[in-house]
């Protein structure tokens, strides 16, 4: 079978660019594969879905940069202009292009092809050494790197697969594959680096690799004796060059600078970018900005062309809220390399950003979409209110600077803002001071998307970033902002999903050393979630048992501390005995409930069956044994959510309203539980009670009108005229259908708060669409008498 | 019984309005409401159901309707029923058709699903013809509806449907919000107390987009109105002042305010802000006035 040679780039700056899964990170992965910058020829056309099968005869390829046996004149050619781009020599490109000249060995004419940046043509090359020989694992490895160059990771890992389907022990791709399956951090890939280095030990990728995914985790001991063993090998000066980046890198992240292997970088090749860009990749996913831009920048100052040295820096001004100089290096690699999917995607969000309002003040800026600006502003501006204040007492940290927050209406749009492409599976993401987020018309409160505790998580985030200026350890920084939203935070609650139950049961936690690990490499689908849990959990333990340590072991990572310092000089425990009391704690608090799970479960399924079938008396006996059995469980097929829907069915509106009663003080959020529960309240003349979770419910479901509206007149009956103001206030900026009661709404209660001459202003509003509107004549009659 | 002309059509024709609206005082409004058929009972009920709202609704306005539910509702009856009402309707009297169900368009004719044999649109246009009333409105609410717009096209009648086109094919939620509209204060943008044509089509689409938006699913129907902006009035939110001979006057002094009231607005531009408005409250604090003396006038049942 033969897949479409065309190639699914777009051209332009059109749509959204997915590549093909992938979460690209940075340029740094990079410099295992190629040192070659690319230029705007660079794409590729996919190879057949069986590179093999294109063949057109038997004759054997000449293969691979590493092992080229045709002409020992074409071999050393070819090794001659490799060493001269590898030290950065100038003439390096002219020597690729006469090889080209003189070269008639396609796999030969496609490493020239490629080091001369012209991929495309590099890719037919490499089609045609296949068809001439095929089934060579070597070229088809080659071929799969250039792939990786150009971005397309689904075509690469085709071809490495190929490759290993013809010899399964192929170093180079396995480490290929390697490199994909670290891209997207999965766990996968140690074992391909590990049955490369159980042959060879002193494989130079292999170790890279290896060092690499030590150091995402902070190990720098070992990602340095990963290295250094490879220092006293014979290497390539490519590779040499890539061990002093990680090297550096390693100095970077243990805090020993100057690093001496940038020097020592530069004197091998002075152009090579990669000894900055390298370092600053694991500044970005260690959230340290303002250090991964100064390298970045550097970078860019070394290579002019490093394409994907001036992307990662654009992407990263943009985190810094620097949004000028961040259009203009994202413009600089698109002009370079037009196919970057993150550089397309993240240029045509700026472009879309006129659509937005930026709304400043001493200590915010908010980026609101101009339809929704009106509305959320006045919620985001009192969030940000209580949650500085709150978070200045408890974690004796005031913010400096003033907190950027933008609210995206696509969750693509906050996945493009955030990472650079879409499909990205979270809802918020903190870049020290810069919030930005999925805002409530990008998931609904019906989905279970809490929006506003999702921006009190996020700004628990900027405090425990910035106070410790980027330090703080992911588990921690997860773990306060958990907690704070389970304590604290606008929906408090104690309902943990029973995916951390199975787990917890299942024995899945991961001790507080490794806790990292479970949000950077998951090992099983559900392990970031359950780690965030985790994290929470231990972070609400902490607080309930240790005076202070929450504080005390955020100053201690703002000093530096690993987790294991952090921990001990904070708590004055063993990373293993926190572990243990943690332990004991979940086993007194959940202990029970994990035992009988099971009981859990089959209640929640009779009660879901017994709704079907429309048995609502059992539905709601089975409800009422799950929620005896976890009473704090809100989650979206909570219990309590069944059990009024079954008393409603079955006409038993007491039960439904107790079922509501309960599920709304355990915390819980669903719109129509509330909406229901809200109206309720109203119907039983508890006005204060019915305003409390219309409250709640408008706030949830910020851009529907009914709410506001339903909130502000409840509000006025209350005598309550100031609040109601603003309700419809926030009914009027959302251009309800019926403008002139809502302009008369709230002229009424202007009028009530003495404010008459805004509450003429309103009237004439409402008047000059409906100049009949009886109640607002006569209020106008009043306002003049 | 009567019927009041839209003060937006006078911002159009001012010099004409008070002409036709004293035209449309001496005019019924006559109407046709029909349920078809269902196909499952869920379809059937709801189809019903908003018959009878709407029926109810529209009888506060006008006295001659014909209801067609279920059997009753097929090709034969519907046209008897237009021959029926041919007979009584005069030129000036308005026409109101509702036909409550679902539609199919096979690529040249819309038809609407009835018990027996369906009709097409062009039947439709067909017995139409033979009715006086200058005046008409259709309103088709079901599925492909938008297929009918064609052959029902005429001078004077205003055809509202579901759909935009023949090829919208999917049960619509069209007739939910239409019968919605006759009964609520929201649809009531002037707050005259009355539901026109046009407030009701208004309020349908903006209910049907949100219908769709809020649940994230692709809109399957868009609604469309062709022919005049129609001032039928279809319902009546509460009781209207009945306004006797020697009061006339003073109607004509509140007619006139509204019309200067649409001029200034439709002046607004030229204005200062503050003059503008300085000019509205003006006009409206004297139409209040006028508003209390047609309402005393009213109390005092003035004959």
């Amino acid at each position: 079978m033969k897949i479409s040679p065309s190639f699914s780039f777009q051209h332009g700056r059109s749509g959204l660019h997915a590549m093909h899964g992938l979460y690209r990170i940075s340029s740094a992965l990079l410099l295992l594969i190629a040192p070659f910058g690319m230029t705007n020829e660079a794409v590729v056309d996919a190879p057949p879905a069986n590179a093999a099968a294109e063949t057109t005869n038997e004759r054997p390829a000449g293969t691979n940069l590493e092992t080229l046996s045709g002409s020992a004149t074409k071999s050393a050619s070819l090794e001659h202009c490799q060493a001269l781009h590898d030290t950065g020599d100038p003439t390096a490109k002219n020597c690729y292009l006469e090889l080209l000249r003189i070269e008639h060995d396609d796999a030969v004419r496609a490493e020239a092809l490629w080091r001369t940046g012209n991929t495309n043509a590099a890719n037919r090359a490499f089609r045609r050494a296949n068809q001439i020989g095929p089934g060579n694992p070597d070229l088809l490895t080659r071929w799969g790197l250039l792939f990786i160059e150009v971005h397309q990771a689904a075509d690469a890992e085709a071809l490495f697969k190929e490759a290993l389907t013809i010899d399964p022990l192929h170093s180079a791709a396995l480490l290929g594959h390697a490199e994909l399956l670290a891209r997207r951090f999965e766990g996968r890939a140690q074992g391909l680096i590990a049955a490369v280095l159980t042959r060879e030990p002193n494989h130079p990728r292999a170790n890279m690799l290896l060092s690499r995914q030590h150091l995402e985790v902070g190990d720098v001991e070992a990602a340095r004796a990963a290295l250094t063993r490879l220092l006293d090998k014979p290497l390539t000066t490519v590779d040499r060059l890539n061990v002093y980046a990680l090297l550096a890198a390693a100095d970077h992240m243990g805090g020993e600078l100057p690093s001496p292997w940038t020097g020592k970088a530069l004197e091998l090749n002075p152009a090579f970018g990669d000894i900055y860009s390298v370092p600053a990749y694991f500044y970005i996913i260690t959230r340290r900005y303002t250090e991964a831009v100064a390298l970045l920048e550097k970078a860019t100052q070394t290579n002019p062309d490093h394409w994907l040295a001036h992307a990662d820096l654009g992407i990263n001004l943009l985190r810094l809220n620097r949004f000028d100089e961040a259009r203009e290096h994202l413009e600089h690699a698109y002009s370079g390399d037009p196919y970057n999917a993150e550089v397309i995607n993240t240029l045509r969000l700026l472009d879309s950003l006129s659509n937005f309002d930026t709304i400043s003040s001493s200590n915010l800026v908010m980026r609101l979409h101009k339809s929704e600006s009106a509305v959320l502003a006045p919620y985001v501006r009192e969030f940000v209110s209580e949650a500085e204040g709150a978070m200045a007492a408890r974690y004796r940290y005031k913010l400096e600077r003033p907190v950027v927050i933008e609210l995206y209406q696509h969750h693509d749009d906050f996945a493009v803002r955030t990472a650079g492409l879409p499909g990205l599976g979270i809802l918020g993401a903190t870049f020290g001071d810069v919030v930005v987020m999925d805002g409530p018309s990008a998931k609904t409160a019906a989905e279970g998307f809490d929006w506003v505790s999702a921006l009190w998580h996020e700004l628990v985030h900027v405090v425990t970033l910035n106070a410790t200026n980027n330090l703080v350890s992911r588990w921690f920084a997860e773990g306060v902002s958990v907690f704070e939203e389970w304590r604290y935070g606008p929906s408090p609650n104690d309902s943990v999903p029973y995916s951390f139950l199975e787990a917890m049961a299942d024995d899945r936690l991961l001790p507080v050393a490794d806790l990292d690990e479970g949000f950077i490499r998951p090992r099983y689908p559900e392990q970031i979630s359950v780690s965030y849990l985790q994290s929470g959990l231990l972070c609400l333990f902490i607080a309930d048992n240790f005076d202070n340590g929450l504080v005390d072991i955020l100053e201690a990572y703002g000093n530096g501390a690993t987790t294991v310092e952090a921990i001990e000089q904070a708590l004055a425990l063993t990373p293993a005995e926190l572990d243990e009391a943690f332990a004991a704690y979940l086993e007194e608090r959940f202990g029970q409930l994990v035992s009988g799970l099971e009981d859990l479960r089959k209640s929640n399924l009779a009660a879901a069956a017994a709704f079907k079938a429309e048995r609502w008396i059992d539905a709601i006996t089975s409800a009422e044994k799950a929620i005896s059995l976890y009473p704090e469980y809100i989650g979206p097929d909570s219990a309590y959510l069944l059990m009024a829907s079954a008393a409603e069915h079955g006409k038993i509106p007491d039960k439904a309203m107790s079922a509501l009663t309960r599920y709304w003080q355990a915390g819980g959020r669903n719109p129509t539980a509330l909406d229901n529960l809200a109206r309720a309240y109203h119907d039983a003349a508890n006005l204060d009670e019915a305003i409390a979770v219309q409250r709640v419910l408008a706030r949830a479901v910020p851009l529907t009108t009914v709410h506001h509206a339903t909130l502000g007149d409840w509000l006025s009956s209350a005598g309550r005229h100031a609040e109601a103001q603003t309700e419809y206030r926030s009914v009027l900026a959302l251009e309800p259908y019926d403008k002139a009661s809502a302009h008369f709404k709230l002229a009424g209660a202007l009028h009530q708060l003495n404010q008459i001459e805004e509450a003429r202003r309103q009237l004439l509003y409402a008047l000059e669409i409906a100049p009949r509107f009886r109640p607002a004549l006569l209020l106008l009659v009043e306002i003049n008498r | 019984m009567v019927t009041h002309v839209h003060p937006l059509t006078c911002i159009l024709l001012v010099g004409a309005c008070l002409f036709v609206a004293s035209q449309a005082m001496s005019a019924e409004t006559r109407a046709l409401i029909v349920a078809g058929l269902g196909g499952e009972v869920d379809y059937e009920t709801q189809f019903q159901r908003h018959a009878n709202t709407s029926a109810d609704h529209l009888r506060e306005v006008a006295n001659d309707i014909t209801l067609l539910l279920g059997e009753a509702a097929n090709r034969d009856s519907v046209r008897s029923a237009l021959a029926e009402i041919g007979k009584r309707a005069t030129a000036e009297d308005a026409l109101v058709m509702l036909f409550i169900g679902h539609g199919s368009y096979d690529g040249e004719h819309f038809r609407f699903n009835v018990p027996g044999p369906d009709f097409t649109a062009t039947d439709l246009a067909g017995w139409l013809a033979s009715v006086a009333a200058r005046r008409q409105l259709v309103v088709v609410t079901g599925s492909s509806s938008g297929a009918a717009q064609a052959p029902l096209e005429h001078a004077g009648r205003t055809v509202i449907t579901a759909t935009r086109s023949g090829e919208e094919r999917n049960a619509t939620v069209f007739a939910r919000y239409f019968s919605e509209a006759l009964g609520t204060k929201t649809a009531d943008i002037d707050k005259d107390l009355r539901i026109t044509a046009q407030e009701a089509f208004n309020y349908t689409s903006h209910g049907v987009s949100d219908h769709y938006s809020s649940r994230r699913t692709m809109a399957t129907e868009h609604p469309l109105s062709e022919g005049p902006e129609t001032a039928i009035v279809l319902a009546q939110l509460a009781s209207v002042p009945s306004i006797g001979p020697t009061v006339s006057l003073v109607d004509e002094r509140r007619n006139t305010l509204e019309q200067e009231i649409a001029v200034l607005k439709a002046e607004k531009s030229s204005y200062l802000v503050s003059d503008y408005y300085a000019e509205l409250q003006r006009l409206l604090l004297e139409l209040v006035v006028v508003e209390i003396q047609i309402e005393d006038a009213a109390e005092r049942n003035d004959p």
